[in-house]
């Protein structure tokens, strides 16, 4: 047993490293993609056997690899040693992680090396095994690095993706804060292993500089995560204001959409007439759609989101740090849901919509109960396979025969039963308490599988009362955003319909970049049917979810009561609505975009596309920083240099003739400093002699 | 045949890395009258040799290795710091002395040790844990510089550029006062003949500058060196022995100075003359470094020199002024240095936003390296002020990991700048053909490791230096991760700014240097240990020993309650 929990360990590990070799030795495991799936199913199987072991046994699996850093001579040592401590939450990670990998793999564009996604595959598992906070940041900015130069790697394009600079910035902002955050802890704790972080320890620690610590762990993972003000990359070359000759005054026109204006609007004409303004295949992204499945299912939002669970013991004795990610998560999700309600495209649409759940996800966790964060895990896990999914099935030239798979997925998405609808309800028993407990009997939380009464008497320690009048207003949000991403997810799959059979009408031989391979579909449907049966016997078994997540003490504490989070919510008729709207608007023939956009006016505007905020960025941010910088030199240059020579002429001026030398730079001016300084050294120091 | 050939050539490991450049001097001047190509195989075997001599030292150099004799142990401490020691007279006469201990119990033990009486300046080389380093990291950038040098079929400076390579070597493996102040007034010496000589048009402004600035600060050092061996005689002035003897040697000197300045009867002599050492000190050491607003004469240089020489002026030259700090101010003055430290540490972290931000607005790459290079080494010196070990221990991987970098950066651009001259090639060439992309991925790799990304050279510094930082002064250490962002951004910007890379083939020489930085840049970055234990003691002793917890394991500086006294 313990051989087989050693191979399997090895395995777990060393596959992404043998991946990595492969990819930079092997150009027919590149092209082929045999090998690195099997490595991928070789480390899921792996995975989830340790997953059954940990669950069973309650212990991490945990083997150290080596020292790779130590400073021991001071009192408060600093050692990052490599190892690895599989728990159970690390382990599902992976096997997620593996789950995705396949997914993208389905349809990777041939273009793109496997090198850089091998090398984030290592940062991923290095970040979620990490035997200590060193390790996990040396992981946290190898996968975060990796994964941004994929979208470098595009040599088709001929020159750098727009999309690399800004990502990867953030990235490094976010790492940034992150050691911060490490630092802080590495001073207070006096350790980086796991350890040090007993609930004594922490009762010691003053709570300020616990919630600077929890603030910077936070706003790393905010950058990771790219939650709002971090949603979208600085200065990109594809936005607005990074064209020439444009001024905020006309970023407005500008964010015009093509379906929100009446026919006749100057703009909407213009927009009209630029074929970017139409629906967007893959072919036409900046970033592939596979890339930024990956970004956003297994590299990005899935590590930040284990990252801040590691570090809840330290956030839940940090009230402010907790409500400002209520407030992050909060906005995230609103304005990224609206946003992907004007979207032009799969990747767009999804890649809003994915940040704006994981600002649910964020939400969720940052609220007092503490099973908030399993439900709020297993929304996140689950509806990023079905992202993935969406994003993958959307790319290709197989795009045209996924339209079943890409259906199911968008109906999966909509049904909120992935979680989604039992956190909500979690939200809406926080907000409304009262109501609830007047409303609701035994048998309307037994039917959702609410095993807990709900007596309103949390401890709301973010808020503070549970009468506060912000729960109620998070609720009224989340409650549109799900009528929104019903509405996105179905919009954008009508319009993608309509180009599709539009496209076969004008030209049935596409000619496409992205290689074919075969039997990619069915990776897919493997994909979803797997994570569909996982997800309906975990969610369905809070007791086994709660264990899983337990196993090995990965999150701080096991939860008494628990809810089931396969749940249907209140939310439906929202989510049904949506559709509808959709439907109503993009599938049948109607005027009502039109009208609905003039009725709306700037609120549509602003609603308009992803890019606003980018632009926002550039006009705000990087542009002062680079005019700065240039502004800079030309005072150092001009004005620093040229004072700096007037002063010395000047001064060679006013001293006569016999100080020339410093004019003309001659070398006598060597020896003369050199004399007249020794001989007031040796008198200043006799002087000082004698005086003492 | 160990005992007999090897192991004196072993003891005497730095002698020999500072006896070979200037043998191959010689050889170089006697082979040139023969033939062209017969004094660049001497400068080749004569590079070689001394590249293996420094993995020889670094092999052998034993960072743990207790001091031999336990009464040496009172006083420098019990780990042997300082080793491979040769020492010669030069000026000054031999006697012996005889050192007083007053034990804790209040019993006086006698130790009779040699001594120099008048100037004992000494041709005394050796080194610790710090200087090993910088002297393995000056010979490696030469030999870069030198596989620079012989791509063109010209005659090379050989013996100016051995010439260079002995004064650095002298520069960092100098144990007394006045073979140091030489040896790196030598180094700029040499620097600007190459600079003057071989330099662009610009040269006529650039070098006079350069020399200006870093001159004055040799100078400026000198005399405060000198004026530390006089305070330190006069701190040992009694009625008995009114005229004790100079001491220059830089090991006895610093231990003295940090015995008898902990207590003693010339206490108040100290504290008048030590702020204006300090001062001369901090300015001589500190202007070298040429650090924003004081950056023109660097950024110009480095855009004018040759290629060549921009590799050692960036990669060691300009670091000479962060070893003097480790060598003499942070030993000698840590009380003055802690109480101006915060003073100081905002002028410097300053110092290198601002050098960030100008790099920001350049769109040169040798002003963006050197811009870059101004704002590392403020950083570094930020680090050796917040005196703790992992603010120390970051500055110096700091600093080696800048100088691989910058010195694969500019040794691939002097490659770009070579192809200027060939502008029918470059217009031909296709966007991806394999030499291309193999410079695109070396130049790129250089830059991830400047950044600081995992599994690089620079990621240890960035991630070893906040923990040093934060624990001096938490707002110090955000001004140091802004700086950082700010020249990654930079980085990324620039990158799209790609030099044109040439197709000319890669010769057996460029592969080796490729190699061989790639190589140590990656090695530094997976196993940065091997370095750390190397560094680790010598940065020990260097800290103050007023922390009662530190004096437990700090083990160099453990005997703090003997008083030594000199007798006549």
């Amino acid at each position: 047993m313990e051989t087989l929990r050693t191979v399997e360990l090895w395995v777990l590990i060393s596959t992404p490293v043998i991946g990595l070799l492969l990819a930079c030795l092997s150009q027919r495991f590149t092209s082929s993609l045999i090998g690195v799936r099997g490595l991928a199913a070789g480390a899921l199987l792996s995975a989830l056997a340790m997953l059954a072991d940990v669950t069973k046994t309650g212990q991490p699996i945990e083997k150290s690899l080596g020292t790779w850093l130590s400073l021991e001579a001071m009192p408060r040592t600093l050692t990052i040693s490599f190892g690895v401590r599989c728990d159970g939450l690390a382990l599902l990670q992976l096997a997620w992680t593996a789950v995705v990998l396949l997914v993208v793999l389905a349809r990777w564009p041939s273009q793109i090396s496997l090198r850089w996604l091998m090398l984030a595959w290592v940062g991923v598992t290095d970040v979620v095994t990490a035997g200590n906070l060193g390790q996990l940041f040396w992981g946290w900015c190898l996968s975060a690095w990796a994964s941004s130069e994929l979208a470098r790697r595009d040599e088709s394009l001929g020159s750098e993706s727009p999309a690399f600079r800004p990502v990867w910035l953030v990235q490094r902002a976010s790492d940034a804060l992150l050691v911060t955050g490490i630092g802080l802890v590495w001073i207070q704790f006096g350790s980086l292993e796991w350890s040090a972080w007993t609930t004594e320890a922490i009762a010691r620690q003053r709570p300020e500089l616990l919630s600077s610590v929890a603030l910077c762990v936070l706003i790393g993972v905010i950058g990771r995560c790219a939650q709002l003000p971090l949603s979208v990359w600085l200065e990109s070359e594809t936005g607005f204001a990074a064209k020439s000759n444009r001024s905020v005054v006309k970023l407005s026109d500008e964010m015009v959409g093509l379906w929100n204006v009446p026919d006749g609007h100057q703009v909407a004409e213009r927009l009209k007439a630029d074929p970017a303004g139409r629906w967007q295949t893959d072919d036409d992204e900046a970033i592939s759609a596979s890339v930024m499945a990956w970004w956003l299912c297994a590299a990005f939002l899935p590590v930040g989101i284990g990252v801040l669970l590691r570090f809840e013991p330290l956030l839940a004795v940090a009230s402010n740090t907790k409500l400002l990610a209520v407030a992050v998560g909060a906005f995230t999700l609103m304005l990224c849901s609206a946003s992907a309600a004007a979207q032009n495209s799969w990747a767009r649409v999804v890649g809003q919509l994915a940040v704006g759940q994981c600002g649910l996800t964020l939400l969720t966790m940052s609220l007092a109960k503490s099973d908030n964060s399993h439900l709020a895990l297993f929304m996140l896990l689950w509806q990023s396979v079905f992202f993935a999914l969406l994003l993958t099935a959307s790319v290709g030239s197989e795009r045209r025969r996924s339209g079943g798979l890409v259906l199911i997925t968008v109906l999966l998405l909509v049904s909120g039963l992935w979680g989604r609808h039992a956190v909500v309800a979690v939200l809406w028993d926080q907000a409304f308490p009262a109501a609830i407990a007047a409303v609701s009997d035994s048998t309307a939380t037994d039917a959702i599988g609410m095993r807990e009464t709900t007596d309103g008497s949390d401890d709301n320690v973010v808020l503070g009362t549970t009468s506060s009048g912000l729960l109620p207003f998070v609720a009224g949000l989340v409650c549109v955003s799900e009528l929104l991403l019903s509405f996105s997810l179905f919009r954008a799959f009508f319009l993608s319909r309509r180009q599709e059979s539009r496209s076969i009408e004008h030209s049935p031989l596409l000619t496409l970049r992205v290689t074919d391979r075969a039997n990619s579909n069915a990776w897919l449907w493997l994909a979803l049917v797997g994570s569909l049966i996982s997800g309906v016997w975990l969610g369905s078994n809070a007791g086994l979810w709660n264990k899983i997540l337990t196993a090995g003490d990965a999150v701080t504490s096991s939860v008494a009561s628990y809810r089931v989070a396969l749940a249907f919510g209140q939310l439906m008729p929202l989510s049904a609505i949506g559709v509808v709207l959709a439907w109503w608007l993009y599938a049948s023939a109607s005027a009502l975009p039109e009208k609905v956009s003039a009725k709306l006016g700037p609120f549509a505007r602003l609603s308009r596309n992803r890019f606003y905020w980018n632009d926002l960025y550039f006009l705000l941010v990087s542009q002062p920083g680079i005019s700065l910088g240039r502004w800079i030199v030309w005072l150092d240059e001009q004005v620093w240099e040229r004072a700096r020579q007037a002063v010395r002429h000047g001064l060679a001026r006013f001293a006569g003739e016999s100080c020339e030398p410093l004019a003309d730079r001659s070398s006598s001016v060597y020896a003369l400093t050199t004399f007249s300084s020794t001989a007031v050294l040796v008198w200043m120091l006799l002087w000082l002699k004698s005086s003492s | 045949m160990w005992n007999l050939y090897l192991r004196p050539i072993r003891d005497q490991l730095p002698l020999w890395l500072l006896l070979l450049p200037l043998l191959g001097m010689v050889m170089v001047a006697l082979g040139r009258r023969f033939h062209e190509s017969a004094a660049r195989q001497t400068l080749c075997v004569n590079v070689l040799t001394s590249v293996l001599l420094c993995v020889w030292l670094v092999a052998a150099y034993e960072p743990l290795k207790p001091t031999p004799d336990r009464e040496q142990a009172l006083i420098f401490g019990t780990v042997d710091r300082f080793q491979f020691r040769s020492s010669f007279s030069w000026i000054g006469e031999s006697r012996s002395e005889t050192l007083e201990r007053t034990l804790p119990n209040g019993q006086v033990s006698s130790l009779e040790i040699p001594i120099r009486w008048g100037p004992d300046i000494r041709l005394e080389v050796g080194v610790d844990g710090i200087s090993l380093w910088l002297t393995a990291l000056s010979v490696l950038l030469v030999t870069v510089a030198l596989s620079v040098e012989c791509r063109s079929e010209t005659e090379v400076p050989a013996i100016a550029w051995l010439w260079l390579e002995a004064s650095l070597i002298g520069t960092f493996v100098a144990l007394d006062v006045v073979l140091f102040s030489i040896c790196w007034m030598s180094t700029l010496l040499a620097v600007a003949w190459l600079m003057g000589n071989y330099g662009d048009i610009q040269r006529h402004a650039t070098v006079p500058r350069l020399m200006k600035a870093t001159a004055i600060g040799v100078w400026l050092v000198t005399i405060g060196l000198c004026g530390l061996v006089l305070a330190f005689g006069w701190l040992r002035q009694s009625p008995n022995r009114p005229y004790p003897p100079l001491i220059f040697s830089m090991p006895e000197l610093i231990a003295g100075l940090g015995h008898w300045t902990a207590g003693g009867d010339n206490l108040i002599l100290w504290a008048n003359v030590s702020p204006w050492l300090f001062g001369l000190l901090v300015f001589g050491f500190t202007g070298p470094m040429l650090l924003a607003p004081f950056h023109r004469a660097f950024v110009m240089s480095i855009s004018s020199a040759p290629p060549a020489v921009s590799i050692v002026l960036v990669g060691a030259l300009i670091k000479v002024g962060l070893y003097g700090w480790l060598r003499f101010i942070i030993p000698v003055f840590p009380d003055l240095l802690r109480l101006n430290a915060e003073f100081l540490t905002t002028l410097v972290g300053i110092s290198s936003l601002l050098a960030a931000v100008l790099a920001f607005g350049q769109t040169h790459w040798p002003q963006r390296i050197a811009l870059a290079t101004t704002s590392s080494i403020g950083l570094s010196l930020l680090g050796l002020m917040t005196f703790t070990l992992e603010g120390m221990v970051g500055a110096m991987l700091r600093l080696l990991s800048h100088s691989l970098t910058a010195a694969l950066l500019l040794w691939l651009l002097s490659r770009s700048s070579n192809s200027e001259h060939q502008p029918e090639v470059l217009t031909k060439e296709p966007h991806n053909h394999p030499l291309h992309n193999r410079q695109r991925a070396l130049f790129r790799l250089a830059l991830c490791a400047w950044i600081g990304l995992p599994g690089l050279s620079g990621f240890v510094a960035e991630f070893v230096s906040p923990f040093g930082l934060i624990q001096h002064e938490f707002n110090l250490a955000l001004l140091s991760l802004t700086t950082s962002g700010l020249i990654a951004w930079m980085w990324v910007r620039a990158d799209r700014d790609e030099p044109r890379w040439p197709l000319t083939p890669w010769t057996s020489r460029d592969w080796s240097v490729a190699i061989t930085l790639v190589g140590l840049n990656i090695a530094l970055g997976i196993a940065p240990q091997f370095v750390i234990t190397r560094i680790e003691p010598s940065l020990v002793a260097l800290l103050p020993t007023d922390r009662p917890e530190l004096t437990a394991k700090a083990g160099s500086r453990a005997v703090t309650d003997a008083t030594v006294a000199t007798r006549k």
